[in-house]
C-alpha cells in the first residue's frame, strides 16, 4: 500500500483505453473518449475518400466516421459482433468535433505511467511516427498509442484525399 | 426565435435619413413587429430590406411637389408588416410612390435583349424582370441607388434563406414587394429519394415533377429524357456518387428547376415528400460540395440532403471544360 502510493506520487498515470485493429492492440488517451457505440449501419458520403466511412446518427446528431484500417492500410476483416465505434473529441481548427471510428473489438481501459511510454520509432510500422503519443509497455507487450488531436485533424483527413486522388 | 420588431425598429433611422438627404417627406410604418422567425434570418434579412427601402426613397416615392401635384399627401409613407403563414413568414414592404414604370422596364429589357420586342408579357412578368442582374429602371445614378447592383442580389440572398420574392406595382399608387421565408432555417420541405438502400434529400422548391426513366433514353446514353416533347438533361447520381449496386427495373428522374433551366436527377425511386430537419454534417465534410447537409430520419438512419443547384453547376462547369478541351485538341 505505502509502496503503491509513492510510486504514484512520484510519477504521474494516465488512463488509455486500448482497441483492437487488425489483430493489433492500440490505444486513444481516455481524456478524448466520448462513446464507445456498437457497429450500426454507416452512411457513405459520396466524393470522401474511402477511409471516410460516412456518417453516423449518434442520438440525433449526425457525426462522421472514419475507418484507420483503411487509413493505414492495414487488412480489413468482417464486421463482427465485437466491431465497435469509438467515439472522440477533438479540436479542429477551434471547432470541437466528434468523429468516431470503426474498430474490430473494443478491449479495455488500462493504467500506464508516462515512464513506461516510449517514443514511437520514426522508421516502420507503416503509421507516421508524428500520429502517435507512442508505444506503452505492458505486461502483454506493446500498444501503439494514437494522438487523437493528431490522427483526426483536417489535415489528415483531407491530405489522404488528395493522395487517393492522385493516385486514382 | 426572436421577433423581428428589433429588425423593424433599426429602419426608422434609415428613413429619416435618407428621406432628408433626398429632400422627400416620408413615413415609415410597421406591423406585426411581434412576429418572431429564426435570429439568422433576421441577420441575413437586414441588407435585403434596407436596398428594398432605398429604393423606395430614391425612385419610388416622388417629391412632395409632384406628389400635391398628383393629389396624393405630401408625405410618402412605407409600410412594413409581417406575419405568420403556416411554416413560413410573409414580410411585405410596401411604398405609396409613383410604381413600376412597366413600358420602361419592358423597354430596357428589350434593349437588353431579356425580352423579344413582340412577344407578349403579363405585368407580372415585366414587373419580375427588375430581378434580373444589372437591371436598373433609373437612367441617373445615385449615391444611394441606380447602381445596378440591385435587386437580383435582393433576390439571391432571399433565395438562398430558400425564400420567395415577388413584386406588384400599380402605376402612381406604389409598389408592394412580398417576400416569404421559412420560419427557420433548420426545417426544409424536402423529397425524399432512394439509390440502393441510401437516402437522399431534394430541395422540394426547386422540384417541378417526377418522371420515370425511359428504357431509350437510359440506353442511348445521351443522358436526355423527354418530357412531354421536351428533351431535358439529366444527371445520373448513381454514377455521379459512384454507387455500386444494380439500378432498380424503373428509375425515376426528378425534374428540377434551377434558374429557369430544367435538369433531371436520375434515382432508383421517389419515396416521397419529408419534413427534413437539417442537421451540419461539420467541418470534415465542408469539402462536398455536393451535400449540404444531413437529416435522420424515422427509423434513425440518416439520409443526406443533396446540393443540387451546386452538382449542376459543376457539372455544367465540366461539361464546358471538356468542350473547351476538346476544341483545343481539334485547334491542334
Amino acid at each position: 500500500m505505502m509502496k503503491k502510493k509513492s510510486v504514484s506520487n512520484s510519477e504521474a498515470k494516465r488512463q488509455y483505453l486500448t482497441f483492437v485493429l487488425a489483430g493489433e492492440v492500440y490505444a486513444f488517451d481516455v481524456l478524448k473518449l466520448r462513446d464507445i457505440i456498437e457497429y450500426s449501419k454507416i452512411t457513405k458520403v459520396p466524393k470522401t475518400a474511402p477511409f471516410i466511412a460516412g456518417v453516423i446518427n449518434l442520438r440525433g446528431n449526425v457525426i462522421p466516421v472514419v475507418d484507420l484500417r483503411i487509413k493505414f492500410g492495414m487488412p480489413i476483416s468482417e464486421i463482427s459482433i465485437d466491431s465497435s465505434i469509438v467515439i472522440v473529441e477533438v479540436d479542429m481548427d477551434g471547432e470541437n468535433v466528434v468523429i468516431g471510428t470503426i474498430v474490430d473489438s473494443v478491449k479495455e481501459v488500462i493504467e500506464l505511467a508516462d515512464s513506461a511510454i516510449e517514443a514511437a520509432p520514426k522508421l516502420g510500422g507503416g503509421i507516421n511516427s508524428e500520429l502517435l503519443l507512442g508505444m506503452g509497455k505492458t505486461d502483454d507487450g506493446f500498444i501503439i498509442i494514437f494522438d487523437a488531436e493528431k490522427v483526426f485533424s483536417i489535415q489528415e483527413l483531407s491530405n489522404e484525399k488528395k493522395l487517393n486522388k492522385r493516385l486514382t | 426565435m426572436v421577433p423581428i420588431g428589433e429588425l423593424f425598429n433599426s429602419f426608422y433611422r434609415l428613413v429619416r435619413d435618407l428621406s432628408n438627404e433626398l429632400e422627400k417627406e416620408v413615413d415609415l410604418i410597421s406591423f406585426g413587429a411581434e412576429t418572431e422567425l429564426d435570429k439568422n434570418l433576421i441577420e441575413y434579412l437586414k441588407d435585403p430590406i434596407i436596398h428594398i427601402i432605398r429604393n423606395s426613397i430614391d425612385h419610388g416615392i416622388e417629391s412632395p411637389k409632384e406628389r400635391e401635384a398628383k393629389g396624393k399627401n405630401r408625405k410618402g409613407s412605407i409600410t412594413l408588416s409581417a406575419e405568420h403563414s403556416g411554416a413560413n413568414v410573409v414580410i411585405k414592404i410596401a411604398d405609396d410612390g409613383a410604381g413600376l414604370n412597366t413600358e420602361g422596364i419592358r423597354r430596357k429589357a428589350i434593349g437588353k435583349g431579356l425580352i423579344s420586342a413582340d412577344a407578349e408579357y403579363s405585368k407580372e412578368e415585366i414587373q419580375s424582370l427588375i430581378f434580373n442582374p444589372g437591371f436598373s429602371t433609373t437612367e441617373k445614378t445615385t449615391s444611394v441607388s441606380g447602381r445596378g447592383v440591385g435587386m437580383d442580389v435582393v433576390k439571391n440572398n432571399v433565395e438562398k434563406l430558400r425564400g420567395q420574392i415577388e413584386v406588384s406595382s400599380k402605376k402612381d399608387s406604389g409598389m408592394v414587394i412580398t417576400m416569404k421565408l421559412p420560419l427557420t432555417l433548420a426545417i426544409i420541405d424536402g423529397l425524399l429519394v432512394k439509390i440502393n438502400d441510401e437516402h437522399f434529400v431534394i430541395n422540394l422548391s426547386v422540384v417541378d415533377e417526377c418522371i420515370e426513366l425511359e428504357d431509350e433514353a437510359a440506353k442511348s446514353g445521351k443522358q436526355l429524357a423527354k418530357v412531354r416533347g421536351e428533351l431535358v438533361p439529366y444527371i445520373d447520381l448513381r454514377s455521379l456518387f459512384e454507387m455500386e449496386g444494380e439500378p432498380s427495373e424503373i428509375q425515376e428522374v426528378v425534374i428540377t428547376k434551377l434558374d429557369n433551366q430544367k435538369i433531371g436527377f436520375v434515382v432508383d425511386k421517389v419515396v416521397g415528400q419529408h419534413q427534413t430537419v437539417i442537421k451540419s454534417l461539420g467541418r470534415v465534410f465542408r469539402s462536398v460540395a455536393e451535400i449540404s447537409g444531413a437529416t435522420v430520419l424515422g427509423n434513425g438512419t440518416i439520409a443526406l440532403i443533396l446540393d443540387v443547384n451546386k452538382i449542376a453547376r459543376k457539372m455544367i462547369h465540366e461539361a464546358e471544360e471538356k468542350e473547351r478541351e476538346v476544341i483545343a485538341a481539334g485547334v491542334k
